[in-house]
C-alpha cells in the first residue's frame, strides 16, 4: 500500500500536518503514552497501519466464538471419571451453580467417546468434531480456561471481549485494531460478523474509551451484509461521487472556521472510509469468485454448515485484505436441556467450516500470521440440570473451567495445555483467565498488555487491568 | 472507571506520589488496597479465612491461624508483606496486588502501622463492614451547602478560569446562539424566519433577545418532548419486557412516556414529579383494587397513577409461561433497584446484592433496605405478572355502557351454554347406542354422576373403557365431526355465540395504563440473600432504609418505615419524601449534573450515574452545591434552571477554540469555550423531518410500530409511510423495543435499555456515513425535500433559486453568493447525469439536499 492512498484514512488535522509528518510522530511514540502534541492538536487517532513493539508473530486474528458455552466435557476434555460416577451423586464439592434452584448433584457422563487425533494424540469427540480431528496437529487445545467471578454469559462475553464482566469496556479487537491500525485503507478494521441475533448483551464489538474509529463494523448472514453498504441504482457512479466531493469541499470550509475539532474531522473521513467500503468491502463479500474446492472446504454445500461456512469464507477473504480482527458470532451453544439431542446440531454446523478455514489459511500461507481462534465464554457442569417438564436434562453454566481451542499466529501445533479436575469442573492446571488469554494474545501481536493503554478524561484503560495477566508461555510455539 | 484504575488515582492522590516525608496512614494509604482486594475474605464475610481480620490495625494485629500478619517496623518479618510481595495472598492469580500498592504496605509496616486516628473500642463483629469517617466526609455524602460567596453560574466558572489564567470566550453570534438553544430545548432548528427575527431582535439588545427566546422555546409544546426523552434514558422507558429473547411487548407504558413529556411541559417542580413517579399511588392512597376507581375518578389521580409507570419501567420476564418465574422476579426488583439509585442517587447499589460494594461504603444489607421498600409492591408472595398491574380508565359513561352490554351478552352465553348441552346429550344418546347393551346401564349412570363424585370404577370406565360415551362441551366438536348433520347440530348452539361474539365487539374498551400499587395486607418479609442467592436468605430480615453511610449514627434509619394513614405500607412514599426532602445529599446534586450535562455535553461531574468514590468528583464543587441548593431553595423548577444557565455567559460563549486555552484545558474542564456537540440520533432524525417540511409535530398517543425491512434493518413501520403520515412524528414516538431499535437511530447512538442508559455515547463509525449515504430513510426524505422545494411544478424554477432555498431550508440563513453559484453549478451537473430520467432537476436537487444534510455543519451544533 502506498502513502497517497493511505493518506485519505487519516483524521486529518486543521493546521495541515501533513499525514507523513504526523504518521511519523505516531509511529515513534508507538501510540503508547501520550504523545507529544504539536501546538493546537489533540491526539490524533487514525487506522494507519502501526509497527509493534517487537517482532510479531500474528497480524490477524480471526475468532468463531460460540457463545452460549460449548460442553467442554462433551467435545474437548474427557473425563473417564464421570462414567464411573455416571447417575451417582458426585462426591462432595463446591461446585458452583448458576442456577441453584434447578441444580441437581447428580454426574451426567457424557454420552460421546474420545479418540486420539493426529500425532500429538490430541484427544477429541469426534464423533462430533470429525473435521477438527483431521487438523488436531495444528491446533493448541486449551482445557483450563477460566472467568474468576463470572457465571452468566453477557458477563463471560464480556470477560473475553473486554477482559471485565462488568459493561462498558472496550473489546479486544479495537484494542489490536487501536494498537496495530489496519492494512487495509478501504475495509473497516475490525469486523463482527454476526449470525442469527445480536448475541445477548451486544454489542460485544464496541469501542467505549477508544475512539470509534475502532469499533467493530457489524456483518450480517445474508445480504445486505453491512447495512446500506450499496448506493440505489442512480447515486452509482459520478452522481454519488459528485455528492462526497462537494460534501468534502464544504466540510473542510467548516472545520477551517473551528480548528482542532477532532470529530469533524474524523466524520470527514468517515465518509471517505465509507465512500471506498461501497467498493472495496463489496469485492470482499463476493463469495462467487471462489472455486467450489474452497467452498466445499468450509462446508459450503451442506445445509447445515452453510451459514458457518460463509461467515468463515467470508473472514479468510477479509483478513486477506487486511482487515486485523475478524469475530464470528454465533450465539447458540446454551445447552441447559436436551443437550444430547442439541450438540450434534451445532457441530454439524460448525466443525466443517472452522477446520476448513485453518487448512484453507494454511495452504495459503497465511496461518502462520493469522491466528484461528475458537470457544466460547464458559463450559458445562458435569452434573445434571433438571428443567423438569419432560425435557430431557442438559447442563448448566460452568465458567469455572471450560476449554478453547486455537491455531496459527505462533501458537504451538498439536499441543494440549492445562487441565481441569477429575470431573472437569474447575480449571486446576495451567489456569488461563481472560487476562491471560489477552495477554497472550497481544503478545502474539507483538504489543504489550502492560503498555498499550489509552487516556479517557485523565484517566488510563487498558485491556488488561496492571499485574492480571500473565503471557501464556507453554502455548507459543 | 475500572477498579484497578481508581485505585491508582487515589495512590497519586496520596503523599507517597506528593510528599515523600510523610508518614502513610492506614485509613488514606493501606485500607483502600485491603479493602478492594483482601476485606471479601478477611472481615467483610461471617466466616473469617485463617482466622484473620483485616479490617482494622487492631484487629489485624490479633494474628490469624499462622501467628501474628505484620511487625511494626519490620515489612521483611511481617507476613502480610511476604504475603502479598510473593503473590502467595490473595490467592487467585488475578488478583495479584501490583508492585506500587506493595510497597505502600511495606512502607506504612516499615514506618510503624500507623493509623490516622485512633480505632474503635468496640470492634465490629466479622460480616460487618466498617465505614470510615473518610468515607463519611466523601464529598457527594455530605450535606449540600451554599457556598457563602457567589450567586451566578458564571462567578463560579470565572474564579477557576481565572486561577488559570483564562477568561470566557466571547459571546456567539446570534445565528449560533438560536441553533444552540432551540437544539438544546425543543431539539429542533430554528426556522429562517425565527432566525431572521432573532437576528434583527439580538442587534437591538441582545440580552432581551436571548432571554424572550428562551421564554418562547421553553413555552413550546415540544420542549416537553426533548427534555422527557433525557429522564426516558435514564427511567429506561422501553415498549417491550425485554428480559430475554421473546422481548414482549408493552403496549402500554406509552401512557407513562405521554406523562412525562406533560410534566416536563407544565415545569412540574420536581419535588412532586419524584414522589408522583415512586409513590403516585400512595399519594393517593390507592391499593391494587382501588386505584382503577380512583384513577376514574378525577385527571389527578389518573395522572398519578400513571406516574407509578416508572417503577414498572425495568424489564420484566414475568408474564405467564416464562421459565425460571422466581429468578424473573428478582431481577425486576434488582433493575427496579438499579434504575432508582442510578437516576436519582447516582450510586451503583446493584453492585451490594451479592456482597459489601467493593469500593463504596455501601453495604450489602443497603442493598436489601432498598428492596424492602418495593418489596410491597413487587412482593413476590402475591407476584402479579405484567399485564395485572394496570389501571383502567374508561370514557364518560363507557364504563356503564360496557357493563350493560355485557350482562346483554351473558343473556346469549347461557342460551348458547343450555343449547350446547341439548346438543351433548343427543350426541351421548348416539354414541349409548353403540355399547353392548348390557354396559349401557351402568355407562349412563356413570356418565350422569358428577364428574367428582363418580366411582373408581365408573372413572375408569369413562376415562380408559369406552371413553367415547364421555361426551362433553369441551370435545362436542370432535364428536360432531363424526356425523353428517354434525354441523347443522353445531349450528343450534353456535348462533347463540355469534350473537354474543357480536355484542362484545361493540363494548367499549378501557384504555389501560401500567402502574405500581399494593395490594393491601402484611407486607413481605425482606432478608439479605448471601452472596446474592435468593435460595440462601440470612436469618434476620432487612427493613426499608436508606444509605447507611448517610445516617448520622449506625443503624439509625433515615425515613419512617410506615406510614399509617394509608391503606398500603406507604414505604415507596416515605422513601420518596425523605429523597425530596431537601436534606439528601445526592439527589439534587445528581439531578442538576445532569442537567448540565445536557446543555455542555459533560456533566461537573462526568459520571452521572457514579458519585460514589470512583468518580473524579466534581470540576467545579461549589457551582454544583449552589446549583443544587438553589434547585431546591426555589421549588425544583427546571425551567428556572435552564433560564439560570442559559443566560450565563459561560453558554453564551463561543465553540472556538484558541491556543491559551488549549494549552492549558485542552479538555475544556474549565469551560473557556462552549464545547462543538454532535446531535443525538432523534434530534438527528427530527431535524431531517423538520427542514424538509414533513415533520408531523402532534403530541402523544401509541408507539409509532418499527418492523424489520426488507433489507433486514429495523425502521418505522418498516420504511412506509402512510397517508396521514404519522410514521413522521418525532422521534420520542418511536416503539422502544429492546431488541429491535430502529437501525439508524442505533447507529447515531440511541441506547439499549439494559436496563437504563445514564450516559450516551457520541461515536463516528462509517456505518452512519452509509446510512446517510445510502440509507432508505435518508434517500425517501431528501427526494421529498426536493419535491418541496419544487412545488407544483408548474413554474420552472432556477437552479440558484433552488440551491438557495435548499440551503435556508437547512441551515436556517442564506448562503453566500460564492455558495450559491458553487451549489447551482452541482445541480447543473447532477442534472446531466439524471438527464434521461424522469425530473433531473428535482433528482439533481435531491442529491443537494442529500448533501446539505450529512454536512458537519448540520450534525453538529457549535
Amino acid at each position: 500500500m502506498n502513502h497517497s492512498s493511505r493518506r485519505h484514512f487519516l483524521a486529518r488535522n486543521a493546521l495541515g500536518i501533513s499525514s507523513f509528518g504526523l504518521a511519523s510522530l505516531l509511529q515513534q511514540d508507538n501510540l503508547f503514552g501520550a504523545p507529544k502534541k504539536p501546538p493546537f492538536e489533540k491526539t490524533i487517532h487514525d487506522l494507519l497501519s502501526k509497527p509493534p513493539l517487537a517482532a510479531p508473530q500474528a497480524k490477524a486474528m480471526i475468532s468463531v466464538f460460540t457463545g452460549g458455552g460449548p460442553s467442554h466435557i462433551d467435545l474437548f476434555d474427557p473425563k473417564p471419571e464421570l462414567k464411573k460416577w455416571d447417575g451417582k451423586q458426585i462426591p462432595p464439592r463446591d461446585i458452583k451453580y448458576d442456577n441453584a434452584g434447578q441444580a441437581s448433584s447428580v454426574v451426567m457422563a457424557s454420552k460421546w467417546e474420545f479418540e486420539k487425533c493426529g500425532q500429538s494424540g490430541m484427544e477429541l469427540n469426534t464423533t462430533l468434531l470429525p473435521e477438527l480431528g483431521g487438523i488436531a496437529d495444528d491446533v493448541t487445545l486449551i482445557r483450563s480456561m477460566h472467568l474468576p467471578d463470572i457465571r452468566n454469559h453477557g458477563a463471560g462475553m464480556r470477560a473475553l471481549t473486554s477482559g471485565r464482566g462488568l459493561a462498558g469496556h472496550p473489546s479486544l479487537g479495537c484494542w489490536v485494531t487501536y494498537g496495530l491500525g489496519a492494512e487495509s485503507d478501504n475495509l473497516p478494521a475490525f469486523v463482527a460478523i454476526v449470525l442469527g441475533k445480536n448475541p445477548p448483551g451486544s454489542p460485544y464489538w464496541d469501542s467505549r474509551h477508544l475512539p470509534s474509529i475502532y469499533q467493530g463494523t457489524i456483518m450480517r448472514e445474508t445480504e445486505p451484509r453491512i447495512a446500506n453498504l450499496r448506493p440505489p441504482k442512480h447515486l452509482q457512479g459520478a452522481a454519488q461521487k459528485n455528492q462526497l466531493d462537494l460534501l468534502a469541499s464544504l466540510n473542510s470550509e467548516h472545520l477551517k472556521s473551528r480548528p482542532g475539532e477532532d470529530d469533524l474531522a474524523a466524520r470527514i473521513s468517515s465518509y471517505e472510509l465509507a465512500a471506498k467500503m461501497q467498493t472495496e468491502a463489496s469485492d470482499a463479500l463476493d463469495l462467487t469468485k471462489e472455486t467450489a474446492a474452497t467452498k466445499n472446504l468450509y462446508g459450503l454445500d451442506v445445509k447445515e454448515s452453510k451459514r458457518m461456512g460463509e461467515a468463515c469464507l467470508l473472514a479468510r477473504r477479509l483478513v486477506e485484505r487486511g482487515v486485523r480482527f475478524v469475530q464470528i458470532w454465533n450465539y447458540g451453544w446454551d445447552m441447559h436441556q436436551e443437550i444430547f439431542t442439541n450438540l450434534p446440531l451445532r457441530c454439524a454446523e460448525a466443525d466443517k467450516p472452522a477446520a476448513g478455514l485453518v487448512k484453507d489459511l494454511k495452504a495459503r500461507g497465511l496461518l502462520d500470521s493469522t491466528i484461528v481462534q475458537w470457544g466460547g465464554e464458559m463450559g458445562r457442569l458435569p452434573v445434571i440440570q433438571n428443567r423438569g417438564s419432560g425435557l430431557k436434562p442438559g447442563r448448566d453454566h460452568n465458567t469455572e473451567g471450560f476449554s478453547i481451542w486455537m491455531a496459527g499466529g505462533g501458537i504451538k501445533k498439536g499441543h494440549v495445555h492445562g487441565a481441569t479436575d477429575e470431573f472437569g469442573h474447575r480449571a486446576v492446571d495451567g489456569i488461563v483467565t481472560q487476562h491471560d488469554f489477552h495477554s497472550t494474545l497481544l503478545h502474539q501481536f507483538g504489543l504489550d498488555a502492560d503498555s498499550l493503554h489509552f487516556e479517557s478524561g485523565g484517566e488510563k484503560v487498558a485491556l488488561v487491568e496492571k499485574g492480571k495477566g500473565k503471557v501464556v508461555d507453554g502455548i507459543l510455539a | 472507571m475500572t477498579a484497578r484504575l481508581s485505585l491508582l488515582v487515589l495512590l497519586f492522590a496520596s503523599p507517597l506520589f506528593g510528599n515523600e516525608t510523610e508518614t502513610l496512614t492506614f485509613e488514606r494509604d493501606v485500607r483502600p488496597i485491603l479493602k478492594a482486594q483482601c476485606f471479601q475474605c478477611h472481615g467483610e464475610e461471617k466466616e473469617l479465612k485463617a482466622g484473620l481480620d483485616m479490617r482494622l490495625v487492631k484487629l489485624m494485629a490479633k494474628g490469624s491461624e499462622n501467628g501474628p500478619v505484620f511487625v511494626a517496623g519490620k515489612s521483611a518479618d511481617s507476613l502480610l508483606f511476604k504475603h502479598v510481595r510473593s503473590g502467595e495472598m490473595p490467592p487467585k492469580d488475578e488478583l495479584q496486588l501490583p508492585e506500587e500498592e506493595v510497597a505502600i504496605i511495606g512502607r506504612w509496616i516499615d514506618e510503624g502501622a500507623k493509623t490516622a486516628a485512633p480505632e474503635p473500642t468496640i470492634l465490629p463483629e466479622p460480616g460487618e463492614l466498617i465505614i470510615t469517617d473518610a468515607e463519611r466526609n466523601h464529598w457527594s455524602f455530605r450535606p449540600i451547602r451554599k457556598p457563602a460567596t457567589g450567586d451566578s453560574v458564571d462567578f463560579f466558572l470565572e474564579r477557576k478560569l481565572k486561577k488559570n489564567g483564562l477568561t470566557f470566550s466571547p459571546q456567539a453570534d446570534a445565528v449560533t446562539l438560536i441553533r444552540r438553544a432551540t437544539f438544546d430545548l425543543v431539539g429542533l432548528p430554528p426556522t429562517a424566519a425565527e432566525v431572521t427575527t432573532f437576528q434583527k431582535d439580538f442587534k437591538a439588545d441582545p440580552d432581551k433577545a436571548f432571554t424572550t427566546l428562551l421564554d418562547r422555546l421553553l413555552e413550546s409544546p415540544h420542549y416537553g418532548e426533548r427534555w422527557g426523552r433525557h429522564w426516558l434514558d435514564v427511567a429506561g422507558y422501553a415498549d417491550s419486557e425485554g428480559y430475554n429473547d421473546r422481548d414482549v411487548e408493552r403496549v402500554d407504558a406509552w401512557r407513562f412516556r405521554d406523562y412525562v413529556i406533560d410534566s416536563f411541559n407544565k415545569d412540574k417542580p420536581w419535588k412532586d414529579f419524584i414522589l408522583e413517579q415512586i409513590a403516585g399511588d400512595e399519594l393517593i392512597k390507592a391499593t391494587h383494587y382501588t386505584a382503577s376507581d380512583l384513577a376514574n375518578a378525577s385527571d389527578d389521580a389518573l395522572e398519578k397513577m400513571t406516574a407509578t409507570g416508572f417503577v414498572r419501567l425495568a424489564p420484566d420476564g414475568t408474564y405467564a409461561g416464562s421459565a425460571d418465574a422466581e429468578l424473573a422476579q428478582k431481577e425486576v426488583i434488582t433493575e427496579t433497584i438499579k434504575i432508582v439509585s442510578s437516576s436519582l442517587l447516582g450510586m451503583t447499589v446493584g453492585c451490594a446484592e451479592c456482597h459489601h460494594h467493593r469500593f463504596d461504603p455501601i453495604p450489602q444489607e443497603d442493598f436489601y433496605r432498598m428492596r424492602a421498600i418495593f418489596a410491597p409492591v413487587y412482593n413476590t408472595e402475591k407476584w402479579l405478572g405484567p399485564r395485572s398491574r394496570r389501571v383502567s380508565k374508561w370514557e364518560p359513561g363507557a364504563k356503564e355502557k360496557a357493563d350493560k352490554l355485557e350482562a346483554e351478552a351473558k343473556v346469549w352465553g347461557d342460551k348458547y351454554l343450555k343449547e350446547m348441552e341439548r346438543v351433548v346429550l343427543v350426541i351421548f344418546e348416539r354414541e349409548l347406542e353403540k355399547i353392548p347393551e348390557d354396559k349401557r346401564e351402568f355407562a349412563r349412570k356413570a356418565y350422569e354422576t358428577e364428574e367428582k363424585e363418580r366411582t373408581p370404577e365408573q372413572a375408569l370406565f369413562l376415562r380408559e373403557t369406552y371413553p367415547a360415551v364421555n361426551v362433553k362441551r369441551t370435545v362436542l366438536h370432535l364428536f360432531l365431526s363424526k356425523y353428517e348433520d354434525g354441523e347443522e347440530l353445531s349450528k343450534l348452539y353456535l348462533k347463540y355465540n355469534d350473537k354474543v361474539q357480536e355484542i362484545r365487539k361493540s363494548k367499549p374498551e378501557p384504555d389501560y395504563i401500567r402502574v405500581a400499587a399494593e395490594i393491601p395486607g402484611k407486607a413481605p418479609v425482606t432478608h439479605v440473600f448471601y452472596r446474592g442467592d435468593m435460595n440462601s436468605p440470612e436469618e434476620e430480615p432487612v427493613t426499608p432504609g436508606g444509605f447507611t453511610v448517610l445516617a448520622k449514627e449506625a443503624g439509625a434509619n433515615l425515613f419512617p418505615e410506615n406510614n399509617k394513614d394509608i391503606p398500603t405500607t406507604g414505604r415507596r412514599l416515605a422513601y420518596a419524601q425523605y429523597l425530596t426532602s431537601g436534606n439528601h445529599p445526592l439527589v439534587a446534586r445528581v439531578l442538576v449534573n445532569r442537567f448540565w450535562l445536557h446543555h455542555f455535553g459533560e456533566g461537573l461531574v462526568n459520571t452521572p450515574g457514579e458519585f460514589g468514590t470512583r468518580s473524579r468528583g466534581p470540576s467545579h464543587p461549589e457551582l454544583l452545591d449552589f446549583l443544587a441548593a438553589e434547585f431546591m431553595e426555589k421549588g425544583w423548577s427546571l425551567k428556572d434552571f435552564h433560564r439560570q444557565v442559559m443566560n450565563s455567559k459561560a453558554y453564551r460563549q463561543t465553540s472556538t477554540r484558541h491556543q491559551k486555552g488549549e494549552d492549558i484545558d485542552p479538555d475544556n474542564r474549565l469551560l473557556w469555550r462552549m464545547p462543538v456537540r454532535r446531535l443525538e440520533a432523534e434530534t438527528l432524525r427530527d431535524a431531517i423531518l423538520a427542514v424538509n417540511g414533513r415533520l408531523k409535530l402532534d403530541l402523544h398517543g401509541e408507539p409509532l410500530v418499527v418492523k424489520e425491512d426488507d433489507g433486514g434493518l429495523f425502521s418505522v413501520a418498516g420504511g412506509i409511510v402512510s397517508e396521514d403520515g404519522k410514521e413522521l412524528r418525532r422521534s420520542i414516538y418511536i416503539q422502544q423495543r429492546r431488541t429491535q431499535p430502529v437501525t439508524m437511530l442505533e447507529a447515531f447512538d440511541a441506547p439499549r435499555m439494559e436496563p437504563n442508559c445514564e450516559l450516551r455515547q457520541s461515536s463516528t463509525v462509517a456505518t452512519q456515513s452509509l446510512a446517510m449515504m445510502n440509507g432508505t430513510f435518508m434517500l425517501r426524505e431528501t427526494g421529498e425535500f426536493a419535491k418541496h422545494l419544487i412545488g407544483d411544478g408548474k413554474e420552472t424554477k432556477e437552479n440558484a433559486d433552488l440551491a438557495k432555498a435548499a440551503w435556508r431550508a437547512a441551515f436556517s440563513v442564506e448562503p453566500s453568493i460564492e455558495k450559491t453559484e458553487q451549489l447551482a453549478a452541482f445541480l447543473k451537473t447532477q442534472q446531466e447525469i439524471f438527464k434521461k430520467e424522469k425530473n433531473p432537476q428535482e433528482q439533481a436537487l435531491a442529491t443537494l439536499c442529500q448533501v446539505l444534510l450529512k454536512t458537519n455543519a448540520f450534525l453538529y451544533v457549535d
